[in-house]
């Protein structure tokens, strides 16, 4: 079977202020699909998310910490941007066999797919975001930089956390009340285990955000039937053996809900053949994930599109003309 | 411009029954609420076992639920996303609520510490004037040597609310029965709520909420106290200061209507506020609402 390339669409914690800022000066396609998507958004979050993004803190209206920490502005923003960035790589000429959405992603991607109108999903994603802030306790996600036996080995460390996500043999992520994770912090700095608190205050992957399910459910039940879109689309959500392609809005919950296993669904995905997977996110996280779980055999590649140095074009067009070369091969 | 303004009204509207209809469609919500409050609130809002429902601290918890619901089924049943917001004395926390400033739990802790400071305050009472403006009443007030009566509630231009020691309250009654096309109505309520005599509450209060975090509003919500806008700063400031200060609800619509035309829609238990708009909106508002 040819090799294929495979978009991946990260999820929340992946922002940082001034994202892509290169990209948006030179590149219309971003620009153009980033302000489309902000006006959009401008009615219900009252604020345009592109030029938030960019502002300088003279000019930003709302405080960068609160842009990238609260959820109403954070889903619609990492929807808009990882949208723009894949936009951006087709415009170049390369466009995905299939599509990968982690958490958020899997909206994102299903957008991108056509399988959604993508202002009605923004749209929707905004009040579903509302509702997460209005509905669920206060909570967070810490991510752990080792390996899942931690988990299994010390329950009592993990007391009054879920097992939100399974990334892969160095990385898992827990979500739980604010008071639970500063305590897990403290424990893992006593033993010398790295980790990494995410920008996200909703306890995303856990029962701590059930209580806003009835609301958020019918919110994306409101949306029309999903079409079956350009690619096909893959979740992480760790509920099934393989795979499965994301079907209905219903699932759209779920993406936020279920404990993500990334590893599974990338496993799943290399059993079907090579694959170039090209992370459309910020920072290049997915594709350091992937990098993790092929063997050094597996002919297939992780690459980040973007980094945190903010050399955005040179990046872009290096994984572009790998994407190109790979095709050709 | 048009604007789109949706508001919540406050006490003075429960009745037992209230949110029948809406409460089968939010079980997860009403958990939530009972779990915080460690009671049912449907109970208290269907049955009233223990007649409580007109005691001011779970009065306040009552209507605040049944408004919430009320606004998250106008927008889950396609309502249209206001522009702005306002509610009367404890419907503004529904406002507040329904802008993102604080979430629901938050908005239920807030409103149970309200209510139980301002139930503490007994011997107060209060009554709404029907048919005269504030000054006449306020100079019929002086007149008659009733210094220690307050104006709680100016809810449109013939009708306003008075607020004072409940001795005071009844006395007036008789005051007001001379004055020509005035009604005078004693109100069922435990205390002088919006006046000075709630000073205290509102100090407890503010200590409360001074280390509480808020967000800032997703539309205009229009303040009580001021009739202006609310912001992030002013949060703190604005909901102490609303306990022990006069609702001022007719310059709210006033604000809301200057220079634009407004479509307003009640969200909540009864109809009270569209009936006021009718009163004070035909002067602000030339075409009809």
């Amino acid at each position: 079977m040819a090799a294929k390339v495979v978009f991946m669409f990260p999820g929340q914690g992946s922002q940082y202020m001034e994202m892509g800022q290169e990209l948006y000066r030179c590149n219309p396609v971003f620009r153009n699909c980033m302000n489309e998507f902000s006006e959009a958004a401008l009615p219900l979050l009252g604020i345009h998310l592109a030029a938030e993004l960019f502002a300088d803190s003279q000019t930003a209206l709302t405080e960068d910490s609160k842009l990238l920490l609260y959820t109403r502005y954070s889903n619609p923003l990492l929807f808009t941007f990882n949208y723009a960035v894949a936009a951006t790589i087709e415009s170049m000429g390369v466009i995905p066999d299939l599509v990968l959405g982690y958490s958020l992603g899997e909206l994102t991607a299903a957008a991108y797919s056509g399988a959604v109108d993508r202002f009605q999903l923004l749209v929707t994603l905004i009040r579903a975001s509302f509702a997460f802030e209005s509905y669920t306790p206060v909570g967070g996600m810490l991510a752990i930089l080792d390996g899942l036996n931690l988990w299994h080995q010390h329950p009592d460390w993990f007391q009054d956390t879920a097992l939100a996500s399974i990334n892969c043999s160095q990385s898992f992520v827990v979500s739980g009340r604010s008071s639970s994770l500063d305590r897990l912090e403290q424990i893992l700095q006593s033993q010398s285990v790295l980790f990494q608190r995410l920008p996200v205050i909703q306890a995303f992957h856990s029962p701590w955000i059930d209580s806003a399910q009835e609301i958020i459910s019918r919110e994306f039940d409101r949306l029309p039937q999903l079409q079956t879109g350009r690619f096909w689309r893959y979740g992480c959500g760790d509920r099934a053996d393989d795979p499965q392609p994301a079907q209905s809005a219903r699932t759209f919950w779920e993406a936020f809900r279920d404990p993500i296993n990334f590893e599974k669904a990338l496993r799943g995905l290399e059993s079907m053949g090579t694959n170039l997977y090209l992370d459309v996110g910020s920072n290049g996280t997915l594709a350091g994930f992937v990098r993790v779980i092929l063997n050094s055999s597996s002919p297939s590649k992780g690459v980040a599109v973007m980094d945190r140095f903010g050399h955005n074009v040179q990046s872009l067009e290096r994984a572009i003309n790998l994407a190109k070369k790979w095709r050709s091969d | 411009m048009n604007l789109n303004v949706v508001l919540f009204p406050g006490q003075g509207s429960q009745f037992c029954g209230m949110g029948s209809e809406l409460f089968p469609h939010y079980p997860q919500l009403l958990q939530q609420a009972d779990n915080v409050l460690g009671f049912s609130v449907k109970e208290l809002c269907l049955h009233d076992p223990n007649g409580d429902l007109s005691r001011t601290e779970f009065t306040q918890i009552a209507l605040f639920v049944v408004n919430a619901l009320a606004w998250q089924f106008h927008i889950d049943s396609g309502g249209f996303w206001p522009s702005a917001a306002c509610g009367h004395s404890l419907g503004e926390y529904n406002a507040l609520f329904a802008a993102g400033v604080f979430d629901f739990e938050t908005g239920l802790n807030l409103i149970r510490y309200r209510g139980q400071l301002m139930g503490r305050q007994q011997g107060g009472g209060m009554a709404a004037v029907i048919g005269s403006n504030a000054e006449k009443i306020r100079k019929i007030l002086d007149d008659f040597a009733f210094d220690t009566v307050d104006i709680a509630n100016y809810n449109s231009p013939r009708q306003v609310v008075i607020s004072g020691p409940k001795r005071d309250i009844d006395d007036l009654a008789a005051v007001f029965e001379e004055i020509p096309d005035t009604r005078y109505v004693v109100l069922n309520v435990s205390g002088a709520f919006h006046s000075r005599y709630m000073q205290e509450a509102a100090r407890e209060f503010g200590e409360f909420i001074r280390t509480m975090n808020f967000r800032a509003p997703r539309f205009s919500v229009i303040a009580n106290t001021s009739a202006q806008p609310y912001t992030l700063e002013n949060v703190v400031e604005n909901l102490t200061q609303q306990i022990a200060s006069p609702v001022r609800w007719t310059e709210t619509i006033a604000h809301l209507c200057d220079r634009r035309k407004c479509t307003f829609q009640e969200l909540g238990v009864g109809n009270t506020l569209t009936r006021l708009l009718y009163q004070i909106s035909p002067d602000l508002v030339p075409e009809k609402v």
